[in-house]
């Protein structure tokens, strides 16, 4: 509110323009909803490959100390790079289409829910595995029976903090192919300075990044319903 | 013995030996099929394009930028950190302006900065900078922050001043956390650099991916992620350095 | 009361090998003793003297390093499943409700679960939680959970009971109501329990005898018997000879805590 009083009144259209303007923005300009979709399959394709590989990696590691000490250095040349610097090496692999963005995505995701899978398979307490294993529970999806259920809360967790990255990811990868997508508007919004423009892509960005981090947050109070609530004793 | 000393060399040597390896099989590889340099380049041929002055004048731009706005971004973070540790009014007032802005996808509002401050290194200071802050700012305030009762009556009934009770028992309980806030700002700031640099698009490492995508020099531009990490590394490292001679000093000190 | 031997330990011995430039942890010097079937034998001795050491080795998960231990003349080389753990924390499944919680180890253990329904039933019931079995753990509180940890040890009718201090996280008058509600289930299902504890009135309460162990490496101090009346009653603890008991038993461990005193081995009365 103070934000629209302001534009309106004080700071010129060229900076920041007011809510209203924004919004108008977003619910006028024709493409919108297409680049709009367009970013939101693009996330969510990405998305679910981060997820499955992720976490299948995650599970498998988990069971070699060797493997965690032997990649934990790749992982770790991983992390301090940007993940969305490998866009213009995707283009260059699968052309300036969906998968290059579909890639940028994947990678931005990957990490964090492979992290939070490997913390998550650890947390199993001890005294729980000394009973499995007291009952001669040597097979190990009997262990799975436990320590993946354990994983979950942790699970969420990387899913949680891998969504919003998912959103920059694509919108990076779209913007340096020029290809389609929100990325696409903003890229389009900054050649024609369309100021307003590129805000109503941002505003599209934190809706896709919200409505992905809310799903989430709903499957997980309906799987996990203890998470919330103290743990036991 | 004999069998504990060998076990102990395994466990420090082993990643060393897993990326010596990887790289050995890498470089196979690519020489057995032939891979072509424009898809996989081997790490010879990374390691050559190393040596180009263009790779130099870029990192140091990049550099430049990562290291302005992670300073920047540190020293903000932790004076308003500080500040709203003090004041839940402030903290109450602000919190949801900034939980806003912790929201909102901070590498994507490059192309407002640069509407704002023009194209060069200030965008994408901005930008880093945005991206440091708010971690800084998070662990500041939560470090700071007594949220024990029982203390805060002890140290009440004392008639501590504010000013005391920041010296003997605010920056103690607030400086793990404000490393761990460090830690987690390194390779966000390369990120926050970088990331600009694709929107401002004329030097920096994120440029030079860019071009070297454009001319299809893989090599140089495996060089430049390298780069990155690197820099990102080198950052994360120093502050384990500090860490550790701070915590240190501190300690004993106290 | 019959007095067949249920577990024997023959100069149980444990080392944990030191990785790197660690030494060696002597954890566990030749122990020696039996416990009888239907026993109700209680183990007190110092912090981390050991006692968790043994009660691992005694369900099988944990290798020893020397010495002989034998349940129900069995000797044990790999876990038993004729044995049920309590330990501190309940550490139940979140994600299953109590009955099923219950169930668990007959699932692992590959037997046919409805044959199971009606003693778990049972079980729910003589701890006092029926109606709750549909119920999930963070719905109950901590003494609950600790109650289904109990029935969960039950299910699958070991022979032998083995209890890591249950009660320690639970606050005194929960634990001593516990105590009590433990002997009733005890005295119930005839089973042998071997109960770890830190407090040497709740050893002296429950046990028909105290293993006093010392600090470590943990050698069998003495064993105490205890001869008071069951079923045991709270105004008990207030009687001198309960007192002594404890007395007894302090002296035993602080005795022990003070190896390099050359005196203090005066109070070594033997009953």
């Amino acid at each position: 509110m103070i934000w629209e009083f302001l534009s309106t009144f004080f700071i010129p259209a060229y900076i920041l323009p007011a809510p209203s303007v924004i919004f108008y923005q977003f619910f006028t300009y024709e493409a919108m909803w297409y680049h709009f979709s367009y970013t939101l399959y693009i996330v969510l394709v990405g998305f679910v490959l981060a997820v499955v590989g992720g976490l299948m990696l995650g599970i498998l590691i988990s069971h070699s100390a060797h493997l965690q000490r032997g990649l934990s250095p790749i992982l770790s040349g991983f992390w301090a790079t940007p993940k969305s610097a490998f866009a213009p090496l995707f283009i260059v692999w699968f052309g300036y289409g969906d998968m290059a963005s579909i890639f940028v995505v994947f990678l931005m995701a990957f990490f964090p829910l492979l992290e939070n899978t490997m913390a998550g398979m650890r947390a199993t307490e001890p005294e729980l595995i000394a009973l499995m294993r007291s009952l001669r529970a040597n097979q190990y999806q009997i262990l799975e029976k436990v320590r993946i259920p354990k994983a979950m809360p942790y699970i969420f967790s990387g899913l949680k903090i891998a969504a919003p990255l998912t959103v920059i990811g694509a919108v990076v990868a779209e913007f340096i192919s020029g290809y389609r997508g929100l990325g696409y508007i903003v890229l389009h919004a900054q050649t024609f300075v369309k100021i307003p423009l590129t805000f109503a892509a941002i505003l599209a960005m934190l809706i896709i990044g919200l409505c992905l981090y809310g799903a989430i947050a709903l499957v997980e109070r309906r799987l996990l319903p203890w998470v919330r609530r103290s743990r036991s004793v | 013995m004999f069998e504990l000393k060998s076990k102990f060399k395994i466990t420090t040597m082993e990643p060393i030996i897993w990326i010596i390896g990887f790289l050995f099989i890498w470089e196979l590889v690519v020489r057995v099929f032939n891979f072509p340099v424009t898809f996989i380049p081997a790490p010879s041929a990374i390691a050559q394009a190393f040596i180009d002055l263009q790779l130099v004048r870029h990192f140091l731009s990049t550099t430049y930028v990562v290291l302005a706005g992670y300073v920047i971004g540190i020293i903000l973070g932790i004076i308003l950190g500080t500040l709203l540790a003090h004041s839940i009014h402030l903290e109450r007032g602000t919190s949801p302006i900034l939980s806003l802005f912790q929201a909102i996808p901070k590498t994507v509002l490059a192309p407002i900065f640069i509407i704002w401050f023009g194209f060069g290194a200030t965008p994408r200071i901005v930008a880093t900078f945005l991206l440091v802050f708010f971690p800084l700012l998070v662990n500041t305030l939560t470090g700071m922050k007594i949220t024990d009762p029982d203390l805060l009556s002890l140290l009440r009934s004392l008639r501590a001043t504010k000013f005391q009770i920041l010296m003997k028992v605010r920056i103690q309980r607030a400086l793990p956390l404000i490393f761990s806030g460090l830690k987690i700002a390194a390779p966000l700031a390369v990120v926050g650099a970088v990331t600009s640099e694709f929107f401002v698009g004329q030097e920096g490492l994120g440029y030079l991916v860019l071009l070297s995508g454009w001319h299809i020099d893989i090599p140089l531009l495996f060089a430049s992620l390298v780069t990155m990490a690197f820099i990102g590394l080198a950052l994360y490292g120093f502050v384990i350095i500090l860490e550790r001679r701070i915590l240190h000093w501190y300690l004993r000190r106290h | 009361m019959g007095k067949k031997v249920l577990v024997q330990y023959k100069k149980l011995s444990k080392t944990y090998m030191g990785s790197k430039n660690e030494e060696c942890v002597e954890a566990l010097k030749e122990i020696t003793f039996d416990v009888y079937e239907n026993e109700f034998v209680t183990v007190v001795g110092p912090s981390g003297c050991g006692k968790s050491t043994l009660l691992n080795i005694t369900a099988g998960i944990l290798p020893y390093t020397s010495g002989e231990l034998f349940i129900d003349e069995v000797k044990i080389k790999e876990p038993t499943p004729n044995i049920g753990i309590v330990f501190q924390a309940p550490t139940l499944l979140e994600w299953r409700s109590v009955l099923d919680n219950v169930l668990l180890p007959v699932e692992i253990l590959g037997k046919d679960k409805k044959k199971y329904y009606e003693e778990a039933m049972n079980l729910i019931k003589l701890v006092g939680l029926q109606n709750f079995e549909r119920r999930y753990p963070w719905e109950l509180s901590g003494g609950m959970q600790q109650r289904v940890s109990i029935c969960r040890s039950l299910i699958h009718d070991p022979k032998l009971l083995l209890m890591d201090e249950p009660f320690g996280a639970l606050d005194a008058i929960t634990r001593d109501r516990m105590d009590l509600e433990l002997l009733r289930i005890w005295k119930e299902k005839r089973k042998t329990v071997i109960y770890i504890t830190h407090s040497i009135p709740e050893s002296v309460f429950l046990a028909d005898r105290v293993v006093v162990l010392s600090a470590r490496p943990a050698k069998v101090v003495k064993i105490v018997k205890v001869n008071l009346p069951r079923p045991r009653t709270v105004e008990m603890q207030y009687t001198k000879k309960f007192k002594d008991y404890c007395h007894f038993i302090v002296n035993l461990i602080a005795g022990e805590a003070e190896r390099e005193e050359p005196i203090g081995s005066g109070n070594r009365e033997f009953h």
